[in-house]
């Protein structure tokens, strides 16, 4: 098989908006839905864990204390700087830091007990390509975790819902539906071990902060929502008022599997 | 430039070349990793490999 390790036309656009946001990113704390999606995973202290796509390592140092060690990938360089000095700052040590793309993992197979995604899918050009590399580099019996927003599992919703997603974040691919989530994870050569998800409340207006209130893309997602509360089309992320604010719900969807024997691994 | 941070030694052990996923050789002088079979060299940077053959240097005929 042929594989390109260059920075695709994606790519270049994730780490151009990323280099921006980075130092935002940073400052994210752990709150309670992550910590939930931790809770769900079944680590051991001698896990050795790959978080792929990291951006600033958000994942990967919400579980550093319960695991061995914790590398860290992602194509952007300001936000790896930024996940760098925060796990300094929070005196974890158990981190190491590169730099690659998650299409084309830079590690030999076998490699990790415990390999993880989070708030990445709906950025790739190609996510089956990224849970193959995955798969690819898990240790047979280790887990492999992805944790993203899942787009209604009917297709019409689900193409409105993923262009009123990209108005807002031109960075923004494709959310799969959990059963297409299910099935890639399948056809990856992994065995679904559970999906659960949780609905997370999203107020409009701190939904993407850094985009101007003033912008096109701002208007144009939020006149979207606001079609479907007066009874337009339907945008799969139900809308709602609450005290005269926007709210929609998005639906993360936590896939754990597990890499089983050779004989599921193709299709 | 100094050489900023070593590389983590483990994570030296885990690494192979995206393109073709073979072995790489430490060449610490130049912060570097070479892929023979890439015929790359990919810049360590402040102890981060950079591991795109964008970023990669060509080996030259002698190396």
């Amino acid at each position: 098989m042929t594989q390109s390790n260059s920075v695709s036309e994606q790519q270049q656009a994730i780490r151009e908006e990323y280099r921006i946001q980075a130092p935002s990113w940073g400052d994210y704390d752990v709150d309670d839905d992550l910590r939930w999606v931790v809770e769900q995973i079944p680590l051991l202290p001698s896990h050795s864990v790959l978080d792929v796509a990291a951006g600033t390592g958000l994942f990967g140092r919400a579980l550093a204390h319960a695991v061995s060690s914790i590398t860290a990938v992602d194509i952007t360089p300001e936000m790896i700087e930024q996940g760098r000095k925060r796990a300094a700052k929070d005196g974890i040590r158990n981190m190491r830091w590169e730099l690659g793309s998650a299409e084309a993992l830079p590690f030999t197979d076998e490699s990790f007990d415990l390999v993880m995604s989070r708030y990445a899918i709906h950025h790739f050009a190609d996510p089956h390509a990224v849970l193959r590399e995955m798969c690819r580099v898990c240790k047979t019996g280790g887990l492999v975790v992805n944790v993203d927003m899942v787009s209604d599992e009917n297709s019409a919703v689900a193409a409105h819902q993923n262009a009123v997603e990209r108005m807002i974040d031109s960075t923004h691919t494709m959310m799969l539906s959990p059963s297409q989530l299910a099935r890639s994870t399948t056809q990856a050569g992994l065995t679904m071990r559970s999906y659960l998800s949780r609905e997370v409340r999203v107020k409009f207006d701190e939904w993407q902060p850094h985009v101007s209130q003033q912008s096109e893309a701002y208007r144009s997602s939020r006149r979207a929502l606001e079609a479907e509360l007066s009874g337009g089309r339907k945008t799969g992320m139900q809308p709602f008022v609450e005290g005269g604010e926007l709210y929609f719900i998005h639906v993360w969807g936590v896939m754990i599997a597990r890499k089983n024997e050779r004989e599921s691994a193709i299709e | 430039m100094s050489a900023g941070r070593d590389v983590d030694p483990k994570l030296l052990e885990l690494l192979v070349c995206p393109l073709t996923k073979t072995r790489l050789e430490y060449h610490r002088e130049r912060q570097e990793l070479v892929s023979r079979a890439a015929r790359l060299a990919y810049p360590i940077r402040d102890g981060i490999p950079i591991m795109l053959s964008d970023e990669a240097r060509e080996l030259g005929e002698d190396e």
